[in-house]
């Protein structure tokens, strides 16, 4: 039984007058703490053909503040985004803001001697964005040479078309970075209306891990974070998506490449549900480890692919589960047969005894290097808090890991990647090859729909409702 | 194998303020160094070996890094992915990685399982089973990675063909440590075996032991569990210096969608107290949005999308690189010229106290990030062992951080970017066809 099951690692926790969700884990090994300010509402709330708003916006608290004056005894001046590059890292500290379908999360690590700087700055950020017309016209250019870019980024593109097929216009679908169209179609006051809903004080749930004691974290937030407007953040909550019937592939043709991206996925669980964690023992088996039954066929067995993994991405809605590798393009039909096939036997056969056995095993034992550091260690409860889902789904993974048997994970399988019948036919494949392999691909068996789209068309997937090539339940 | 004697303690050296590093020594050369450290129920263990790809003979480009993936298939006690499943079924995590100077492997498991650890790591030190068929499927998987990272990759062709321009392509640092295809081809399992022989034995190795572990206990179990294997018959070749720096540039036409630009200078050996400086000075022109590149050219001009630089921790003189990754429909005869002028206010002008003080204070979090987990601290001891000669080398590193003064960043300036470089232009498929088609049209 690990320290935080005998209830030996419970990190501080309050709430403040503000509705402030405060966390802390105190670990003073090293002169370092990790803030993390995580605001309810990410890129699901982008308006439909504004997608891109959530991460414009993040991108533009980046480019200057007015002045902040959390109090009448402290005073911060304005800032240009020079000035708060400077500062950051004259601290000593990293800043990044990430925006999710669900949260934005504003945070970084400073050295300890530098907190209290690095705190009012990112309050003042947040309380005192210049958020200016001028800025937002920049982070709009930089948006589209950064979307440019990624034409670059084979993984990426066929990812884009996954999601966009799996999902259609469902925000787990859309483009969280936005499309050309969706940028150029957002407006000064479309950022503005998210910040609006976005940043209160009420639901922020804040997070301090490292060489600091509840006390001085009290006093911090306190002092500066009480300066957040009140109320509570909007946040509507995301549907699960439909779910698509069929296999349906698309092929995202890229001219000259060696090797194929070859992406299987599925519509998959979401936080809290019965069957997420008989998922997570089952993927373990599938895609988890060197060990699992799709590293073995194709890159041990058959060496198709140096990288070969499954994933479950989870959020508070049916995110996606997806199976990836990148075989030769000489390689890729034999490959996808295979894939397909392992995953049919997947749903059909589900997992035996003795691999849940290995799984849990693994699991239980590389608990210990989920919770090593003191951010680690703080991460379930900021997410038990922004998730609002109980404390025990994310800071107690192993009781529920441990009631996992072959019945349940096998179970949880079918249902999750099973068709209407019970095979595995209810799946996505996006494929980024040459065009000239669209004959081959197309004439697997059991397609239900196969399109092909030029990689530069990919970076504009995800800002059009309609364009779902694909049947839904 | 014959029997041998137990370890022989070395000392103590401090790792920070409030670690030390136990220092033992078997008879057949092997160095254990143990870093006890209680913070939390897990070990990670390294294993370093003085083998990297400048071990190579030209033609066998890609052994090292080839033999470092046939490590984990089957010795003579485990059969084919046995090897794995322990590890995982501990709740472990294996991996290893090669490079020009050296190749590492590592096993991060909870503090219970560290006899399995040690058990497996001295099996496979000297009784890798190479089957043929196995050779020729993670042939196969090399060849898979090579296509990932270098050939469908703009920046890793990039990165490639930079470093066979700056040492040759038949130098060791000039070629890639994943190896060249048609080399990678040729591999059987017999030339494996003899790569093996050859490098693999336990006076080429330092291990590393960090976490929660007693290191009296720990040396004695590895005493046993190595003691017994022969030390190597071959010392280590020494390193051919390489031909002097030329300034040489070279495009190569890649289908992306837009120029990049990457500059190669010499750069100081790793162990050398100016390598410091080097960082200091990448950092200046690209660590981090405020640094000047970034900040002119990303940020201001909105030129790039991205710059970086770094000088790469060879043992011996490796590279600093410059790289400067344009926006789409923006020529890099625009940005030349302000790379240019950065570099030349570096050689001329003295960098501000204040500049240099932001540039050391992100230099420390780098640093203590690399320190803050117990697999963070193994992987600095081994690095510091191997490529400086010195465990707690990272601290050392820190304190030269912090002792150098704006006339340190000017010498060591001139010094690099006072010499010959090498430059590797990228240019899109796109407009090379363009350009092509207007000088046939002319």
């Amino acid at each position: 039984m690990s320290r935080e099951e005998r209830g030996l690692s419970r990190p501080f926790r309050a709430r403040t007058a503000r509705g402030i969700d405060l966390h802390v884990e105190t670990d003073a090994t090293l002169p370092l703490v990790d803030v993390s300010l995580l605001l309810r509402g990410g890129a699901a709330q982008d308006p439909e053909g504004k997608e891109g708003v959530a991460r414009l916006h993040a991108r533009l608290l980046r480019r200057g503040t007015r002045r902040f004056s959390p109090s009448r005894a402290r005073s911060l001046p304005a800032a240009s985004a020079d000035e708060l590059d400077e500062a950051i890292e004259s601290l000593g500290g990293t800043l990044s803001i990430d925006v999710t379908p669900s949260a934005v999360r504003v945070g970084g690590t400073v050295i300890r001697r530098n907190l209290e700087p690095f705190v009012a700055l990112l309050a003042s950020l947040l309380a005192a964005p210049a958020l200016r017309r001028a800025d937002l016209a920049y982070v709009k250019r930089e948006a589209d040479a950064q979307l440019a870019a990624l034409a670059d980024e084979d993984r990426w593109l066929a990812s884009r078309a996954l999601r966009h097929t799996l999902f259609g216009a469902h925000p787990y679908g859309r483009s969280m970075i936005g499309t050309r169209a969706s940028i150029a179609a957002i407006r000064h006051a479309d950022v503005l209306a998210h910040h609006e809903a976005l940043v209160r004080s009420d639901g922020l749930v804040v997070g301090m891990a490292g060489d600091v004691s509840p006390d001085l974290a009290q006093a911090l937030v306190a002092r500066y974070l009480h300066a957040l407007p009140r109320g509570p953040g909007e946040d509507r909550p995301i549907a699960d998506a439909p779910r698509l019937r069929g296999l349906h592939v698309v092929l995202v043709d890229k001219p000259d490449r060696a090797q194929a991206q070859l992406l299987i996925g599925a519509r998959g669980v979401r936080l809290g549900e019965p069957a997420f964690y008989p998922m997570v023992v089952a993927n373990t088996v599938f895609g988890g480890t060197f060990s699992a039954r799709l590293v073995k066929a194709v890159r041990s067995e058959r060496g198709y692919s140096y990288t070969a993994t499954s994933r479950l991405h989870a959020d508070r809605a049916r995110d996606a589960w997806i199976a990836y590798t990148h075989p030769s393009i000489d390689q890729l039909r034999d490959c996808l047969a295979l894939e397909l096939e392992l995953v049919r036997d997947f749903v059909s056969g589900g997992v035996r005894a003795r691999e849940v056995a290995f799984a849990k095993s693994y699991l239980e034992g590389s608990h210990a290097f989920e919770r090593d550091t003191a951010s680690k260690r703080l991460e379930p409860h900021l997410e038990a808090s922004l998730f609002s889902i109980g404390e025990r789904f994310f800071t107690r993974p192993l009781e529920h890991v441990r009631a996992v048997d072959a019945a349940s994970a096998s179970r949880a399988v079918r249902r999750v990647l099973g068709g209407r019948d019970g095979r595995a036919d209810d799946l996505v494949v996006a494929v980024l090859a040459p065009r000239k392999l669209e004959r081959s691909l197309a004439s697997l068996p059991g397609i239900t729909s196969f399109r092909t789209i030029p990689h530069l068309a990919a970076l504009s997937l995800g800002s059009d409702a309609r364009a779902r090539g694909a049947s839904l339940e | 194998m014959k029997r041998s004697s137990g370890p022989r303690y070395e000392g103590r050296q401090p790792f920070g303020e409030r670690l030390s590093i136990e220092r033992f020594r078997l008879e057949n050369g092997l160095e254990l160094l143990v870093l006890p450290d209680p913070s939390a129920a897990i070990v990670s263990y390294h294993t370093w070996f003085r083998v990297g790809s400048r071990d190579e003979e030209a033609g066998e480009t890609g052994a090292a890094h080839l033999l470092e993936h046939l490590m984990f298939i089957a010795t003579e006690r485990y059969p084919e992915g046995e090897f794995d499943r322990l590890v995982e079924r501990a709740g472990g995590e294996s991996n290893a990685a090669t490079w020009a100077d050296w190749t590492y492997y590592y096993e991060n498991l909870p503090a219970s399982a560290l006899p399995l650890a040690i058990e497996l790591e001295s099996e496979r030190m000297h009784a890798l089973r190479l089957v043929r068929e196995r050779v020729a499927s993670e042939i196969e998987v090399v060849l898979s990675e090579r296509r990932d990272r270098v050939e469908d990759d703009v920046e890793g062709a990039a990165t490639e063909a930079l470093y066979a321009l700056a040492f040759g392509p038949r130098h060791p640092y000039g070629w890639p440590t994943i190896g060249w295809k048609r080399d990678i081809r040729r591999f059987d399992a017999a030339r494996c075996e003899r790569f093996y022989r050859r490098h693999y034995a336990p006076d080429r190795a330092s291990v590393v032991v960090a976490g929660d572990v007693d290191p009296k206990r720990v040396a004695a179990r590895v005493a046993r569990a190595y003691g017994a294997i022969p030390a190597s018959r071959t010392a280590r070749a020494p390193f051919r210096a390489p031909r002097a720096l030329r300034t040489i540039e070279r495009t190569l036409t890649l289908r992306t969608s837009a120029q990049r630009l990457g500059l190669g200078f010499r750069a100081p050996r790793f162990a050398d107290p100016d390598y410091a400086i080097a960082v200091i000075l990448s950092s200046v022109l690209t660590g981090g949005r405020s640094a000047r590149l970034h900040r002119e050219l990303v940020r201001d001009a909105e030129l790039a999308v991205d710059v970086r630089a770094s000088t790469t921790p060879f043992e011996h003189q490796g590279l600093f690189e410059l790289w400067v990754s344009a926006r789409e429909g923006v020529s890099m005869t625009r940005l030349r010229p302000r790379v240019e002028r950065a570099i030349r206010r570096l050689q001329r002008e003295l960098v501000p106290e204040a500049e240099l003080d932001k540039v050391k204070n992100r230099l420390e979090l780098g640093f203590l990030e690399g320190i803050e987990t117990i697999p963070g601290k193994a992987e600095q001891i081994g690095f510091g062992r191997l490529v400086a000669g010195d465990p707690a080398h990272a601290f050392e590193r820190l304190e030269a951080y912090r002792r150098a003064r704006p006339e340190d960043l000017r010498r060591v300036a001139r010094a690099i970017f006072g010499a010959a470089h090498v430059a590797i232009h990228v240019e899109p498929r796109a407009e090379a066809a363009t350009r092509l088609a207007a000088r046939s049209a002319t």
